[in-house]
């Protein structure tokens, strides 16, 4: 009985605890980077999303052709939102200027839970005599 | 000394220290590479406003030169000299060469590093081409 072999409890405890201790300040190296991976997704899936609207629109022979192809009819509104990719999408656009064309600013955001994750802003001149 | 390398003692110590020193390079890992990927977000980001940006200047100066081509054209002082004067009074630079007949216009629009470079052909009859439309970094 008096053989001191094997640790006290207290020991074990402390021992226990350390372990612990480290192991959530490791994991917690896991959770954060998991967070942030998710985060950077985030902004590049809106960037690609906000990016394809904008082309689609550009490349569309007038503005109201390029919302159509977006899936948006019977308007002629300058601003639409809806869905894409999971972002909730926003396309303003306010025509400028007097030209042979239409020249229209646009801006294309794209957000998810209430938060903007990118913005593009641009311009396109319809029309006019311009020709490739 | 062998017979102490042979005991097990502390065999169980190694694996936890093996065991923790594992986790802190796969965590080391994992945050290293989401902090790239949000970092080339944010270039993804960068890169896009200024594109984008450079792309609305050009297409807005080549409304404003589609207006005044579109005026030389009903011009009573000749298609050539209405636009060369009409293109002198923009707000920017533009080069301008005679060839063919034809006049052409080049343009750059600028922003952020990127820059789109536009030439155009204009003449009385066909009115405005677009030549080239090119970015460069």
């Amino acid at each position: 009985m008096k053989d001191k072999k094997g640790f006290t409890l207290v020991e074990v405890i402390i021992s226990i605890a350390a372990l612990g201790v480290i192991c959530a300040v490791l994991l917690r190296l896991f959770v954060v980077a998991g967070d942030t991976t998710r985060r950077a997704a985030d902004v590049q899936g809106a960037q690609f999303a906000a990016a394809s609207v904008v082309e689609t629109l550009a490349g569309a022979d007038t503005y109201a052709d390029g919302l159509a192809a977006l899936g948006i009819t019977g308007g002629g509104e300058p601003s639409a939102a809806f869905a894409r990719d999971g972002y909730d999408m926003r396309v303003e656009a306010e025509r400028k200027g007097d030209y042979p064309g239409v020249l229209y600013r646009i801006k294309v955001s794209a957000s998810k839970e209430g938060k903007t994750l990118a913005s593009i802003e641009t311009a396109k001149y319809y029309g006019g005599q311009a020709h490739d | 000394m062998i017979e102490k390398l042979r005991g097990e003692k502390g065999a169980s110590s190694v694996m936890v220290v093996l065991l923790l020193v594992a986790l802190l390079v796969f965590g080391v890992a994992a945050l290293t590479t989401a902090l790239s990927s949000a970092r080339l977000g944010q270039k993804v980001s960068e890169w896009n406003t200024a594109y984008y940006a450079a792309e609305a200047q050009a297409n807005e100066r080549l409304a404003e030169i589609d207006k005044a081509v579109n005026e030389a054209r009903l011009s009573a002082y000749g298609f050539e000299t209405a636009l060369e004067s009409g293109l002198g009074s923009l707000g920017f630079k533009t080069c301008v060469e005679k060839k063919d007949g034809r006049l052409l216009i080049g343009y750059e629009a600028k922003s952020g590093g990127i820059a789109i470079d536009v030439v155009l052909s204009a003449s009385a009859t066909d009115g405005l081409k677009i030549l080239q439309w090119k970015e460069r970094q």
